[in-house]
C-alpha cells in the first residue's frame, strides 16, 4: 500500500477579485522511502499542494474544497484538528524555502528543535536537548554542543537550512515535504544540502516530496517526477523517462530553456513565451494552450485528461491532446522531442550521419 | 487514429495580441495607489469632509460680502447664551441658529470663521514644513558631511523638547512682541509650528534618502553624469514622496490641534478673533450653565481631525500597503 | 552595553546645553519685566520696587551675562530662586515633580494594562466586532483633544453626578479622573501599535514553521508571535513618555493638580525665569533619557541587536 495517496485534491483561495483555483484536481501517490519530485513554475500550485497535505492552508482565505489525502491509511482531510496537529512535525514534516525567515529570530536553535521533541515524543528537557545536539551533528553542524544555544542570525544560510532539516527530522517522520529547500542558497551550498538530504533519505528510509522549479535538482534526487502547471499535474513519469522521453510541450519547453554548457556559442536562449494563466479566470481548454506552439483548435475547446501515452514507459502519463492516442488528437505522437527542443548536438550528429551516408538510428523514442 | 485536428493558422500580430491578454492591465504606481485609496470608504469620507470644510473656509470672504455671514465679533448681551434652535427650549433666538455665547455672539458665524482660521493653521505651517524639511532633508541626506552633522545635532536638541512645550514657550514669550501682533497672532503661530516640526520632516526625508542613495538607479544616474540637483529633484524626490505625503496628512490635524490647545490655554490666537480653541476657552467658563459654547466647537475639531485621520490612514494604506500600522 | 549607555548619557550634556540656551533666550525675549504685575495678575508694584527687585535678581543685566551667571550656578547645582514665591527652584520642583511622576506612572500603567490585551485580541480577531471596536476607540482617542474629553468628563462625573472630585490631588479619589483622562491618548496609541505589531509578527514565515511542527495555536501565539511582537512595543514606551509629559501639562492645568505641569504653565505666563529654566531642563532631560531608552531596550530584548562599539 502506498504511504500517501492523494485523490482529486482541490484547494482554492477566496479573494476580493475572485476564487483562485490554486490546486485544481491533483492526484498522485507516494510509496515508503520514495522521493517524488514536484516540478513547475512559480505559481503553479506545488507549494499549495504541499501545504494542503499538512492542512496548513490559512483559512480564510483558503480552503481545501475537495479530495482526499490518505496517509498511512487515514484520510487527513477527515481528521479533527488535534489529530492533524499530532501528525505535523511527527509523521509528516516540512522544510521551508527561506531559512532566514522560517526560523524564529528571538528563540534559540535548541528551543526551536526541542519543541517538537518535547511535544510529540514526550521527552523531558534534558533528553530533548541531548537529542537536539545529536541531530545537529547528524546534519553536519560543527561544534554542535557549543552552538546549540545560539540564535538563528548567528548561523550562515547553509547552516540555517541544515538546522531546518534537523528540525524536520527530529521526530523521525515517515514523510518530509521539502519546499524549494535550496533555492535561497548558493550553488555550492545547494549541492551540499542536496547530498545531505539524499543520504538522510537512504539512512532513515524517509519518503520525500521535493518541490522545486529547478529540473537540475530533481534529476539527481528523485525516482519519479510530477510536472505541474496551473494547478494541475500535466505529466507524470519516472525520472529517467521524463528526461529521456518527455511527452508534453510544457516539459519540452522547460527542458529547452535550460542553458547548457555544451551549447554552441551564439545559440539563443529559448524561453517559453507568454505568462502563466490567471488562476481566477483560467481559459476553458488546456491551460497551457496559449503558450504552446503546437496547439490546435481542440486544445482551446476542451481540456485534455491525464492519460497514458503511446511510445512511452507504462507509468508515463501526460495531459496533452497532441501526444495522446485519442480521437481528435495524436499529432505529436511521433514527434522526436530532441529535434523539437533543437538539441543541436543531436542535429549535428544526424547531419553527420546523413553526410556519411549511413542509415542513422533516430535516438530516443 | 481518427481525425487529427488541423494546425492553427495565425498571424504574428494576432499571436502577440493573444499573449498580451494574459497579462493584467498595467497601472502606474500612483494610479495603483489612487485606486486603492478610492476603495477605502473611510478615506473617501475623510476626503469629502475635509474638502467641504476647505470650501467653507474659502467661502468666508464671499459669504461676508453677500451678507450671509453675520459678524462673529458683534456682541449682543441681551441674547447671550441662547441655545441652538433645535433644542426647543425657551432660550432660543431665531437669528442665532446654533445659539450664542456669553457675550451674545452668534456661534454659527464664529464657527464658520474658525474654520478659516483652522484651515490656515493646518495648511500654511505644514507647507512651510514640507518645503523646508524636504529641501534640507534631501541636501543633508545626499551630501552628508557637515550639513548632515548639523542637522542631526539640531534634531537631537529639538527632539529633547516635547513639541507642545516648545510651542508653549515660544507662544508665551513672544506673543506680546512685534511678531506676535501680526495678523492677530496668526503669523507667530505659523512660524512657531513650523519651527518645532520641520526637523521631524527633514529627518524623515534624510532617512529615506540614505536608504535610496545606494540603490542602483541612483548609481546609474550618477554614472551617466547627471548633476546632483537633477538627481535630487528627478530621482530622489519622487521616491521619498510616499512617506512624506502620509506625514503631511497627519501633521495638518496635529497643527490644528496644537493651535486649539494653545488657544484653550490663552496663548494661541488672540481674542476676539475666533478659533475653535478660543471658543472652547471662552466656553469653559460658562460650562455649567450651558454646554453648547464648548460642545459645538469641540465637535467641529473632532470631526475635522477624525476626517484627516481617516484620510491619513487611507493614504498610508494606499501608498504602501505593507505598512500596516 | 554599560559603556554605550554611559557614552549616550554623556552626549546628553551638549544637548541639554543647547536646550538651556534656547529656552533662556526665548524666556528673556518676552517684553516687560517679570515683576510687572500686568502679566501676573497681582497687585501692581510701584516702579521703584520693581527696579529694586530687578537689580536684586540680576534681571537688569545684559542677557548674555545673566546666562553665564546662570550656568555657573547650575554647575554648583544652584537652580536659583523663584521670582514669584521666593523659594528655591529645586525645592519647588522637588515638591511638585513626585506628583507629576505619580500621575504619569499611573497613567502609563493603566494605558499598558488595557492597550496590550486589547491590541493582541484585536489582532487575533481581525475584522470582527472586537477589532473594529478597538480601532474605533484608538482612532477617537488620538483624534479628540484631551482637553475636550476632560471637560466632558468633568461635566458628567463631577458637576452632574457628583461622582468624582475634579480639583486637586488630595485623596485617591482625586486621582481617578486625571489619571484616566491622561491615559487615554497613550492607550489609544499603544493599542494601535500593539495590534499592528501582532499582525506583522503573525504573518511571518516562522509562524508557519511553528504550526508545521504541530504546536497548538495558543503556544504558537504566546511563545512565537508575542515574543517578537512585544519588542517594538517595548521600545515605543520610552518615547510615549513624551506624550505623557505634554499631556500632563494639560491635565494638571484643567484639574488643578499641583504638579510640574501646572507649575510650567504658571511660570511661562509669569515670566518666572529660574523656574522656567528649571522645569524645562528637567523635562528635556527626562525626554532625552526616554528617547535613549529605545536603543537600550532593543539591545536587551532583541538577540539580533548587539548594542556595541
Amino acid at each position: 500500500m502506498p504511504l500517501l495517496e492523494v485523490s482529486d485534491l482541490k484547494t482554492q483561495f477566496f479573494t476580493r477579485d475572485g476564487v483562485v483555483r490554486a490546486v485544481d484536481g491533483v492526484s498522485f501517490h507516494l510509496d515508503q522511502g520514495e522521493t517524488l519530485g514536484l516540478v513547475g513554475e512559480s505559481g503553479c500550485g506545488k507549494s499549495v499542494t504541499a501545504l494542503s497535505l499538512m492542512r496548513l492552508i490559512p483559512q480564510p482565505p483558503g480552503k481545501i474544497v475537495n479530495g482526499s489525502i490518505v496517509f498511512d491509511g487515514q484520510d487527513i482531510l477527515k481528521m479533527d484538528d488535534d489529530d492533524v496537529r499530532g501528525i505535523r512535525g511527527n509523521n509528516i514534516a516540512m522544510i521551508f524555502q527561506d531559512p532566514m525567515t522560517s526560523l524564529n529570530p528571538v528563540l534559540t536553535i535548541s528551543r526551536q528543535i526541542s519543541e517538537a521533541l518535547e511535544l510529540h515524543l514526550k521527552l523531558d528537557k534534558s533528553e530533548a536537548r541531548k537529542q537536539t545536539i545529536e541531530l545537529l551533528e547528524l546534519v553536519g553542524i560543527p561544534s554542535a554542543k557549543k552552538r546549540v544555544d545560539d540564535y538563528p542570525h548567528q548561523f550562515s544560510g547553509g547552516m540555517r537550512q541544515r538546522v531546518m532539516i534537523a528540525m524536520a527530522l527530529s521526530c523521525k517522520p515517515k514523510l518530509i515535504l521539502a519546499d524549494e529547500p535550496t533555492t535561497a542558497l548558493d550553488v555550492t551550498i545547494q549541492a551540499q544540502i542536496l547530498e545531505l538530504l539524499k543520504s538522510l533519505a537512504k539512512e532513515f528510509r524517509t519518503a520525500f516530496i521535493l518541490i522545486t522549479h529547478d529540473l537540475g535538482v530533481v534529476a539527481g534526487m528523485t525516482q519519479r517526477i510530477n510536472v505541474m502547471y496551473a494547478g494541475r499535474i500535466v505529466e507524470k513519469a519516472d525520472t529517467g523517462e521524463l528526461f529521456a522521453n518527455p511527452k508534453m510541450p510544457y516539459t519540452w519547453g522547460l527542458l529547452r530553456s535550460i542553458p547548457r554548457l555544451d551549447e554552441q556559442r551564439k545559440a539563443k536562449l529559448l524561453p517559453i513565451e507568454g505568462l502563466p494563466p490567471d488562476l481566477i479566470a483560467a481559459p476553458a481548454g488546456c491551460k497551457f494552450e496559449p503558450r504552446c506552439q503546437y496547439r490546435r483548435d481542440i486544445c482551446k475547446e476542451k481540456e485534455p485528461e491525464l492519460r497514458h501515452i503511446p511510445n512511452a514507459k507504462p507509468d508515463h502519463e501526460a495531459r496533452c491532446w497532441g501526444t495522446q492516442d485519442v480521437s481528435g488528437g495524436g499529432w505529436l505522437i511521433d514527434t522526436d522531442f530532441r529535434r523539437e527542443i533543437g538539441d543541436t548536438r543531436v542535429l549535428e550528429e544526424i547531419k553527420g550521419q546523413a553526410a556519411s551516408e549511413t542509415t542513422a538510428e533516430t535516438p530516443g523514442g | 487514429m481518427a481525425t487529427v485536428t488541423a494546425p492553427r493558422q495565425q498571424t504574428a500580430a494576432d499571436r502577440a495580441a493573444e499573449l498580451n491578454v494574459l497579462v493584467r492591465k498595467q497601472r502606474s504606481l500612483w494610479q495603483d495607489a489612487w485606486y486603492r485609496l478610492i476603495r477605502n470608504k473611510a478615506a473617501v469620507l475623510g476626503i469629502i469632509v475635509v474638502f467641504a470644510f476647505m470650501v467653507l473656509a474659502a467661502a468666508v470672504p464671499f459669504m461676508t460680502q453677500w451678507g450671509w455671514l453675520k459678524d462673529p465679533l458683534k456682541q449682543d448681551t441681551p441674547h447671550s447664551l441662547m441655545e441652538p434652535i433645535w433644542t426647543g427650549s425657551k432660550y432660543t433666538f431665531s437669528a442665532y441658529p446654533l445659539g450664542s455665547d456669553q457675550l451674545g455672539r452668534d456661534i454659527l458665524s464664529r464657527l464658520i470663521w474658525s474654520t478659516q482660521i483652522s484651515m490656515l493653521v493646518g495648511f500654511v505651517p505644514v507647507s512651510i514644513i514640507f518645503l523646508m524639511g524636504v529641501t534640507i532633508g534631501l541636501t543633508a541626506g545626499y551630501y552628508g558631511g557637515w550639513i548632515d552633522q548639523v542637522l542631526m545635532r539640531l534634531t537631537d536638541v529639538i527632539y529633547a523638547f516635547p513639541d507642545l512645550l516648545f510651542l508653549f514657550i515660544i507662544m508665551a514669550t513672544l506673543r506680546n512682541t512685534a511678531i506676535g501682533d501680526l495678523q492677530g497672532g496668526l503669523l507667530l503661530i505659523f512660524v512657531a509650528i513650523a519651527i518645532v516640526n520641520w526637523v521631524g520632516m527633514a529627518r524623515l526625508v534624510r532617512g529615506q534618502v540614505l536608504a535610496l542613495k545606494e540603490r542602483e538607479f541612483i548609481e546609474a544616474a550618477r554614472a551617466i553624469g547627471a548633476p546632483a540637483r537633477r538627481i535630487m529633484i528627478r530621482h530622489l524626490f519622487p521616491n521619498i514622496l510616499a512617506p512624506v505625503i502620509v506625514s503631511v496628512a497627519f501633521q495638518i490635524p496635529s497643527a490644528m490641534l496644537a493651535e486649539a490647545t494653545l488657544s484653550f490655554f490663552g496663548i494661541g490666537i488672540k481674542p476676539p478673533t475666533p478659533s475653535w480653541g478660543v471658543m472652547i476657552n471662552e466656553g469653559f467658563v460658562v460650562f455649567s450653565t450651558s454646554a453648547w459654547p464648548v460642545l459645538l466647537p469641540a465637535l467641529c475639531i473632532s470631526i475635522v481631525m477624525l476626517s484627516f485621520t481617516f484620510l491619513g490612514d487611507g493614504l498610508r494604506d494606499a501608498l504602501d500597503p505593507r505598512m500596516k500600522i | 552595553m554599560l559603556k554605550y549607555t554611559i557614552r549616550r548619557l554623556l552626549l546628553l550634556i551638549p544637548t541639554m546645553f543647547f536646550v538651556a540656551v534656547i529656552v533662556f533666550f526665548l524666556a528673556h525675549a518676552a517684553p516687560g519685566s517679570p515683576f510687572d504685575a500686568k502679566s501676573v495678575g497681582d497687585k501692581q508694584l510701584p516702579t521703584a520696587t520693581i527696579e529694586r527687585l530687578e537689580r536684586l535678581y540680576g534681571v537688569n543685566r545684559p542677557v548674555g551675562e545673566q546666562f553665564v551667571l546662570y550656568l555657573g550656578n547650575v554647575a554648583r547645582f544652584d537652580f536659583g530662586t523663584s521670582f514669584r514665591s521666593g523659594r528655591q527652584v529645586s525645592e519647588i520642583i522637588g515638591e511638585e515633580f513626585p506628583v507629576s511622576a505619580q500621575l504619569g506612572i499611573q497613567a502609563l500603567l493603566l494605558a499598558l494594562a488595557l492597550a496590550l490585551p486589547l491590541g493582541v485580541v484585536s489582532a487575533l480577531r481581525q475584522n470582527t466586532a472586537v477589532d473594529y471596536g478597538s480601532l474605533f476607540f484608538a482612532t477617537v482617542g488620538t483624534t479628540i483633544p484631551s482637553f475636550v474629553i476632560a471637560i466632558f468628563a468633568i461635566y458628567f462625573f463631577g458637576v452632574t453626578f457628583h461622582l468624582l472630585p475634579f480639583v486637586g490631588w488630595s485623596t485617591p479619589l482625586h486621582w481617578v479622573l486625571p489619571t484616566v483622562i491622561l491615559s487615554l491618548g497613550p492607550m489609544a496609541f499603544l493599542t494601535r501599535i500593539t495590534r499592528a505589531s501582532m499582525l506583522e509578527a503573525i504573518r511571518q514565515d516562522y509562524v508557519r514553521t511553528a504550526r508545521a511542527k504541530g504546536l497548538r495555536e495558543q503556544v504558537v501565539i504566546v511563545t512565537h508571535v508575542m515574543k517578537n511582537a512585544l519588542i517594538p512595543i517595548a521600545t515605543i514606551v520610552g518615547p510615549a513618555t513624551a506624550g505623557l509629559i505634554t499631556g500632563s501639562i494639560i491635565i494638571e492645568g484643567i484639574f488643578s493638580v499641583p504638579g510640574m505641569g501646572r507649575e510650567f504653565l504658571r511660570s511661562i505666563l509669569g515670566r518666572d525665569y529660574p523656574l522656567i529654566m528649571g522645569v524645562f531642563l528637567l523635562y528635556a532631560f527626562l525626554i532625552s533619557v526616554a528617547n535613549l531608552s529605545v536603543d537600550l531596550v532593543y539591545g536587551l530584548l532583541d538577540p539580533r541587536i548587539k548594542v556595541a562599539k
